[in-house]
Order: C-alpha cells, then sequence, then structure tokens
C-alpha cells in the first residue's frame, strides 16, 4: 500500500479530521487516484477502527468522531472521483424499523458499510414495512439491512422481513440490533444477523458472494 | 431463620423488603406506561402523562402480576422534556425527540415540578397510599450522563465527549444539579430513587468513558440517596461486564441489569442483583422457556436477589408469560423450603 493511503488510514484510526483533510488534498495535488485514496486509505483506517471496535477497545465515541475525520477526507476526494469509477460491492437499503428511533447503532453499521465500498440508502428510523418495500421498488438494492434497539419492535422487524420476502423473493436481508440474536433472525427468516458492525460489514460481503479481507 | 452470606446486602434487603426477608428474595418486572396503556388499553400519551392513569397501570399490574414491588416509570425521555427538548406523542407509539436542545439551551431547572415529572410524583402518591406499607415503591429517573444524552442528541454529545471534554462536563454539571434536585425529592417523599443509565451503558462508551464522565456525576447523585437515608440503586442497560470497576466503585446498593455475568457477582457481594429474564422472552417466548429461564435466575442470582425482567417489558408482552415467571419462582421457592 502506498505510504499516503496508509497515513490517511492512520489519521482515520487516530480520529484527525485535519489531518485526513491535509492528506486528501495532499493525495490529490500529488495526483493519486481519489478512488484508490478512498479504498486503500479512508476505508482501509474503518475496517481498522470495526476491528477496535468489535475487540472493545474502540466505543461508541470513538466510533463516531473517527468516521467524521473519514467523512472530512471523503468529502474532499469525492469532488475528484470520474463517475462510476468508484468500485460498488453492491447497494444496501438501510433503516431502523417501524416504531423504534433509536438509529445510533444504523448509523454506526451504515458508515462502516460505506466505508467498505457498498452504496448505501439510508431510509433513516422509524420506518414502516411498505416505506422499505416501495424503497427496495425504486433503489432495486442488493440487500436490505434493518435494526431494532427495543425488544417491543421485534415485532416489527417480522412483519418488514416478511413483506420484504413476499414481495421480492430474490432479496437478501440482514437484521441486527441490542435484542436480536441469530436464533430470532433465522425464525423470522432474515439472511444474516450481524451482531455488530464489523460483522455486519462481513455478513454484506457473504451475501454478495464476495470474498472479505478484513 | 435463614443465615445469609452477605450481612450488608440482607440488611438492604430488609429494610427494602420487610415482608420477604425470610424468603430471601423479592420479585417484580419493570414496567413502562407503554405496557400499561397495553393493558389497559388507554392512549399511550394518555397514560405516559397522567399520575392517576400511571398510578391505576401500576397497581393492576401489581394484583396482575402479583409483584413485591412498585416501579414508577413513564418513558425514558420524560425529564429531557422537562429540560425543554420536544417531545411528540401519540396514542399508541412511544413518545419520541423531534426537538433536542443546543448545550448552552440545557439550564438547571427545578427537575421535580418540570413538564410532567409532577405526574410522577402524583402515581408514586396514589400507589404509595393504597399499598401496605411493606411493598416499597420505587422511581425512576435518569442518570445525568445520559440525561445530558437524551437533551442535545446521543451522537452530539458522545462526540463532544472527545472534541470538546469541557462542554460535555459543562453539560453533566447542570444534569447532575437537576438530577440531585430530583433525587432529593423522591427520597424526601419516602421512595426509593432507581437511577437508569440507557446511554451510559457498557455496550456504547465501555469503562472508560464511564469513568472519566459518567461516574462523577452517577456518584454525587447517589450519594444524595444515601444521604437522605435511601438507598444507591441503578439500571444498566447493555453490557454491564465491561464496568465491573467502575460498578464496584459506586458501592451499589441495588443493581439493575439487562447482561447476566457471573464472575462480577463474587465481586459486588453488598450489592442485591435484580434482573435476568431477557425481555425478549416476553415477546417470542413461551411458558416453558420462561419457566426455564426463572429457574436459572433461581439457582444463578446470589441471594438477596429480586427476580425480574432484564429492562422494561415490552409493550405487547403476553401477560400470561410475566405471570409464569411471577408463579415459576414461588413453586421453586416452595420446592426448596420443602427439600
Amino acid at each position: 500500500m502506498k505510504e499516503i493511503y496508509e497515513q490517511l488510514a492512520s489519521a482515520v484510526l487516530e480520529m484527525k479530521s485535519g489531518e485526513v483533510e491535509r492528506l486528501a488534498h495532499l493525495a490529490l495535488k500529488e495526483g493519486y487516484p481519489p478512488e484508490e485514496a478512498i479504498e486503500q486509505g479512508l476505508a482501509a483506517g474503518m475496517n481498522e477502527v470495526g476491528k477496535l471496535f468489535a475487540s472493545k477497545v474502540y466505543f461508541v465515541p470513538e466510533v463516531l468522531v473517527c468516521a467524521k475525520a473519514m467523512y472530512a477526507g471523503f468529502d474532499i476526494l469525492k469532488e475528484k472521483v470520474v463517475s462510476g469509477s468508484l468500485s460498488r460491492k453492491g447497494s444496501i437499503v438501510i433503516g431502523v424499523v417501524d416504531g423504534d428511533f433509536h438509529d445510533i447503532g444504523k448509523n454506526i453499521v451504515k458508515l462502516m458499510l460505506e466505508a467498505a465500498g457498498f452504496r448505501i440508502v439510508d431510509l433513516g428510523k422509524n420506518v414502516t414495512h411498505d416505506r422499505f418495500c416501495e424503497a427496495v421498488a425504486a433503489e432495486k438494492p442488493d440487500i436490505v439491512a434493518m435494526s431494532t434497539l427495543m425488544s417491543t419492535t421485534m415485532d416489527s422487524m417480522s412483519d418488514t422481513v416478511a413483506s420484504l420476502k413476499g414481495r421480492f423473493p430474490e432479496l437478501k436481508l440482514m437484521v441486527g440490533g441490542a435484542p436480536v440474536d441469530d436464533s430470532f433472525s433465522r425464525s423470522i427468516g432474515a439472511h444474516f444477523y450481524g451482531e455488530d458492525a464489523r460483522r455486519a460489514v462481513e455478513g454484506a460481503h457473504d451475501l454478495m458472494g464476495i470474498p472479505f479481507e478484513g | 431463620m435463614i443465615l445469609w452470606e452477605y450481612p450488608l446486602k440482607d440488611k438492604v434487603f430488609h429494610r427494602m423488603f420487610p415482608q420477604f426477608q425470610d424468603r430471601g428474595y423479592a420479585r417484580g418486572p419493570m414496567i413502562a406506561a407503554d405496557h400499561l396503556s397495553f393493558l389497559l388499553r388507554k392512549p399511550l400519551d394518555e397514560v405516559c402523562r397522567d399520575g392517576k392513569l400511571l398510578a391505576e397501570g401500576l397497581l393492576y399490574t401489581r394484583r396482575l402480576y402479583g409483584s413485591d414491588l412498585v416501579i414508577v416509570f413513564s418513558d425514558i425521555n420524560l425529564e429531557a422534556e422537562a429540560l425543554g427538548v420536544k417531545l411528540e406523542y401519540s396514542p399508541d407509539r412511544n413518545p419520541h425527540i423531534i426537538e433536542q436542545l443546543l448545550p448552552r439551551d440545557v439550564k438547571v431547572i427545578d427537575m421535580p415540578t418540570g413538564g410532567s415529572i409532577p405526574e410522577l410524583f402524583n402515581a408514586a402518591a396514589i400507589c404509595r397510599k393504597e399499598l401496605d406499607s411493606g411493598i416499597p415503591v420505587f422511581f425512576s429517573m435518569k442518570d445525568p450522563f445520559s440525561l445530558a444524552a437524551l437533551a442535545i442528541g446521543t451522537e452530539a454529545f458522545l462526540i463532544a465527549l472527545l472534541e470538546e471534554p469541557r462542554m460535555a462536563m459543562d453539560l453533566l454539571e447542570v444534569c447532575c444539579e437537576n438530577q440531585q434536585r430530583l433525587i432529593d425529592a423522591v427520597c424526601s417523599e419516602g421512595y426509593i430513587p432507581l437511577v437508569g443509565s440507557p446511554i451510559a451503558s457498557g455496550s456504547v462508551i465501555g469503562p472508560a468513558f464511564f469513568q472519566e464522565f459518567a461516574e462523577p456525576a452517577i456518584r454525587r447523585v447517589l450519594d444524595r440517596a444515601e444521604e437522605a437515608d435511601s438507598f444507591r440503586c441503578m439500571h444498566i442497560c447493555g453490557e454491564v461486564s465491561v464496568l465491573i470497576e467502575q460498578i464496584y466503585s459506586l458501592k451499589l446498593d441495588l443493581l439493575s441489569f439487562e447482561e447476566w455475568h457471573a464472575p462480577m457477582w463474587g465481586l459486588l457481594q453488598d450489592t442485591i442483583p435484580m434482573g435476568y429474564l431477557s425481555t425478549y422472552l416476553f415477546v417470542k417466548g413461551d411458558e416453558e422457556t420462561i419457566e426455564r429461564a426463572t429457574m436459572e435466575c433461581m439457582a444463578n442470582l446470589p441471594k438477596p436477589f429480586i427476580l425480574s425482567s432484564g429492562c422494561d417489558i415490552p409493550a405487547n408482552a403476553d401477560p400470561e408469560l410475566v405471570v409464569r415467571m411471577m408463579n415459576v419462582s414461588l413453586v421453586r421457592s416452595k420446592k426448596n423450603l420443602s427439600n
């Protein structure tokens, strides 16, 4: 990996937004392809963040600040990306299910997936199953990822999975959230349960049949 | 007479539950307004903010489930609303935040009289009046850290811990002052404060942030309860195992938990454990799974303990499953005594 990409990854990992911005500008000035800088620099950094989060070295505050740093660089580099040249591993519609307004976990999963190279359509929180279906019809994603923090809205997740499977049988479905587990995921017919953000990224690769080089 | 292993914990338990001292455990699910609304078939927006309705629901569930305690708990956001956060209410959905505050707009207020908080005191007073004096009335309130996060937005507050720690500390100071006022009022009325930490959770902030930011403010609030001759009681959502040292240093009389972590209770010998049964079981479980989990709880929790749900019972939980938890424990207890 080129040194500047390693520096970008380190700056993301160390939550240094200013340094990420400086390096992003430097990468462009020195003629590095912005697509590479995003994928081998910023995304690689977020991948390391995901590892630290999974191993309980980083917690939510660090992940949020790392994400801020990543986006500081992304906003600079994406301006120079030639349309369509940024490799996309697939597209994912993501949201928090109906009745639940807790989106911090979903936001972390979203940014990790985005950093890993997936196109994300974020429906936000309190998303009805009709809204999920409309988004799938419009966006034609490969995967729908949904979360809930509350056990009270697990039924809503079950309803959403049933609606989506009924209308889009080929669609891959991922679920996650504090009260959810693998047996619940299987019982409602989801294809993957992501116990944390990093597992969600692994799962998205699995569902797309893409090797995960974490 | 049963000889208890840990005298300090027993003393606290005897003060809290004088009727159940020989049994060595008490039982009572944690219930919020959404489950009461479901059972009473009354609009949730009314149950949340009407002390009489809230008390009606709490007293009804005490009879229905045979609880040994009552916890006055409406919704997680009520104290933030008292600070000025705007909530949207509806008859059949939990209130949610539609407008948060800027840090500079979070002020010290008279929390016991702010927003709908007086209705919680009203509910508690009705419960106290209607119940036998041996049945404790707990009063759920937020810890200062979680209140700060709910007031300005969880992500904004968590980012501030790293990027603007001075601002985060100032905000915590204001929230601490508010919650000290609230806990003073709770204790002076004779209710037992149960300080809930939905955001200051091991899963969210981990031990370092808990120790630096959450713990000092929580300690100051709990100290006020102790000074008022009440108890140091907390509920922590999510993981607790990563916070063992921090929880130990808070010298809790009672810890309500979601995550069962056996080694922790070897250290917390002076703390009454409360919880154990996953709330998920009350939605997707059946009588068999509830019975199994209850038996596990009875076998695992060090006495004296409080058999309860790990967090609040889901709104649409099957009441039969809650009854099952309560009854299984009594049957199990009788079997033990007869053996």
